[in-house]
């Protein structure tokens, strides 16, 4: 009987590690770029900083300049916009920033213009997690399966782990691939908290789109507008007709005196010019999770009331806190570096898991090396190709034109990894990702000179260099020791493995 | 503030501690592990004091997932290094037999069942668990949380299954069933409202 029992979960791990293994072979190269790219993405306000040191900045801006600067731009365009943004300054982007429907400023404190805002690379990498450079509800939907892939991955994984109280604190160290496995075990068990709501965020923002098509064709005569319009509140039929644009600086004088502990991140008027303009203010709660909620005003500046994210329906509030729980920018640095330590965690949980699926592979007699190198390659060539593409930025390139050198790099490279075997891939991509970021910092330097070192520039500019200094002198390392293992095995030929 | 803050991390470390005696134990201990798990649950509710009913609670899971990964960095550093044998290369042809599913076939059949019929499937049961909702007079945000964070869960669900089972019939047979209730549900919703 109890042998029966045995069998029977034994089967029944094999089937679930089949489960994993088979996803994980799917959809893990898409997965692992989204990780490392979200990762990175955690930061994004930094990197736009770091992006154009240049840029004015300030740590608060008055409702008249703030108001001047966005009826500036107004003014200035040939096509009146349908939106028009205010975004004030942030403890992490100390900017303010007027967008419109096709172009974006930076503001001086003042209220007059700056110059246009561009960032690029930080542009280049959001695109990459939000749409993986597909067309945007493609791209989005896309993004949100592979989120729902990767709670799959959690549920088989925990499946497929029948020891996971008894193994919570294993770690063999310097065990080969048992050293992989725990790694990948324990910090897939114990990062689960973030990985799991990290990925089922991620893939309600990106999948809800299919499924508000869904539900609005059943219930909603195909008005997906109707749907969302309970939770974040509907917008106004235009009304026809042209008017004076509406007064600003009244509603940001209304939210600093009666909400004087929120902080507003922007603004919107909307239909700017017409009859039916109006304004949103949204403002941040800091003691929650909410990304805000939007405070409504007319034309003329009178209050009408808040949508109700922070105080209304459980359903209202719970949707408003699911992008800052994806994007961790709800506490503070100290939450950011806290996603960033979770975010490589995952990084290198996906990263072992199809290299332990390699390995076993190959103890199981299927040896499969191209295709190992091909993921390592991917593992390496990712980061590799993002500095790459950072360069290219800093020397002038955008759009398109990275979103080609990012795609087309990483092909060649993993084209070449299945040729250049693993450990080479692996050399190769450490010192591609140690050379790149060293050129992306020596081209930034020479572009901003003292800016580099500005508060706008120089903890990236720090940290980048450090990383590629490390990189180096890793990749430099490996190369010694591969060289060693060339010249002969050593007096310690009991190789620690499985 | 910085009191609550400080019991936090207090009583995470403490849970964490109480968990690794009860791991080192050679018996099951389940008084230590019951005792850990309170403690970290109560972390959790100290951390809610620190800030909103929402944000407390989320620092408190955070400060006691890098606790414990720092616990098990600590538990790797105090591993003493064992000499192991090389893994042993088993031959091709045996192992082809103890493997659950090896036939590509069956696996291009499990990819077009977990992106395709699963995507389909997850999508018809939440639009249904919406139109049934409501027609139980659910309140509409209520409803529509609930349905956006299910959506997902049901993909990832289907997607292990799809995975897990061997027998495609029983995996038809579920998808179909899946596909079949939704539409009962939407159409017979739909008549209510």
């Amino acid at each position: 009987m109890a042998e029966t029992n045995v069998k029977k979960s034994a089967v029944r791990v094999a089937k679930a590690l089949e489960a994993h293994s088979l996803i994980a072979v799917i959809f893990g190269g898409l997965i692992y770029i989204l990780a490392v790219t979200g990762t990175l993405s955690v930061f994004n306000h930094e990197f736009q900083r770091w992006e154009r040191p240049d840029a004015p900045e300030m740590t608060s801006i008055a409702p008249e300049a703030a108001e001047r600067a966005a009826l500036a731009v107004f003014r200035s365009e040939a096509k009146p916009t349908t939106h028009l943004y205010i975004n004030f300054p942030q403890d992490d982007l100390p900017r303010t920033v007027i967008t419109t429907d096709t172009q974006a400023f930076f503001a001086n404190s003042d209220g007059s213009i700056a110059s246009r805002e561009t960032f690029p690379w930080t542009q280049f990498l959001l695109d990459l997690h939000y749409y993986l450079h597909m067309p945007q509800i493609l791209g989005l939907t896309v993004v949100g399966a592979l989120g729902a892939m990767l709670i799959a991955l959690s549920f088989s994984g925990l499946l497929a782990h029948p020891r996971i109280f008894r193994d919570a604190f294993t770690f063999r160290r310097k065990a080969g691939r048992l050293t992989t496995v725990d790694l990948h075990n324990r910090l897939g068990v114990w990062t689960l908290p973030f990985h799991f709501s990290n990925a089922l965020t991620g893939s309600i923002l990106g999948l809800a789109t299919v499924l508000a098509f869904a539900i609005a064709a059943a219930g909603f005569d195909n008005d997906t507008e109707a749907l969302f319009a309970p939770v974040f509140g509907g917008e106004p039929e235009m009304a026809a007709g042209k008017a004076e644009p509406a007064d600003i600086a009244g509603p940001l004088a209304y939210m600093a005196r009666e909400y004087p502990d929120l902080n507003v991140t922007y603004v919107i008027l909307h239909d700017p010019g017409t009859a039916g303009q109006h304004i949103n203010v949204i403002a941040e709660h800091p003691d929650r999770l909410i990304f805000g909620d939007y405070y409504n005003f007319t034309a003329s500046g009178e209050f009408k009331g808040n949508v109700g994210i922070s105080d209304g329906t459980v359903g209202q509030q719970v949707t408003g806190a699911v992008y800052n729980v994806h994007f961790g920018n709800w506490g503070g640095l100290i939450v950011k570096l806290a996603y960033l330590v979770f975010g490589t965690a995952l990084c290198t949980i996906v990263a072992s898991g199809l290299s332990i699926y390699f390995a076993k592979r190959e103890t199981n007699g299927r040896p499969a090396p191209r295709l190992a190198a091909v993921w390592t390659g991917l593992v390496w060539g990712t980061p590799g190709m993002l500095a790459v593409a950072l360069v290219a930025a800093l020397l002038g390139m955008e759009g398109i034109a990275l979103v080609a050198v990012f795609w087309l790099g990483l092909a060649a490279l993993l084209a070449g990894a299945s040729r250049l075997g693993k450990a080479r891939t692996v050399l190769t991509g450490k010192l591609m990702l140690g050379l790149a970021l060293g050129c992306a910092i020596a081209v930034y330097l020479l572009r901003y000179g003292a800016y580099a070192v500005s508060s706008s520039g120089i903890a990236v500019t720090v940290i980048a260099a450090g990383l590629a200094i490390a990189m180096l002198v890793w990749a430099v390392r490996g190369r010694i020791a591969a060289a060693q293992v060339r010249q002969g095995p050593g007096p310690d030929s009991l190789q620690p493995a499985e | 503030m910085v009191l609550w803050q400080l019991s936090g991390l207090v009583l995470s470390a403490a849970g964490l501690f109480a968990l690794h005696r009860a791991w080192q134990a050679k018996q099951r201990h389940w008084g230590l592990i019951g005792l850990g798990w309170a403690l970290l649950l109560g972390s959790v509710l100290v951390w809610g004091r620190t800030s909103g009913v929402d944000k407390g609670p989320a620092l408190g899971l955070i400060s006691i997932t890098i606790m414990a990964m720092l616990a098990i960095f600590v538990a790797a550093m105090r591993t003493p290094v064992k000499q192991r044998r090389q893994a042993r290369v088993r031959n091709g042809m045996a192992d082809t037999q103890t493997r659950v599913r090896h036939s590509a076939a069956a696996n291009v059949a499990s990819i077009l069942a977990i992106v395709i019929f699963g995507l389909a499937a997850s999508v018809a049961a939440c639009t249904a668990l919406f139109m049934g909702n409501r027609a139980l007079g659910m309140e509409h945000t209520a409803n529509l949380s609930l349905t956006m964070f299910a959506f997902p869960l049901a993909w990832a669900g289907l997607a292990t299954y799809i995975g897990y089972s061997s027998s495609i019939r029983t995996r038809a047979t579920v998808l179909t069933g899946v596909l079949a209730l939704s539409s009962v549900i939407i159409f017979s919703s739909m008549q209510v409202t």
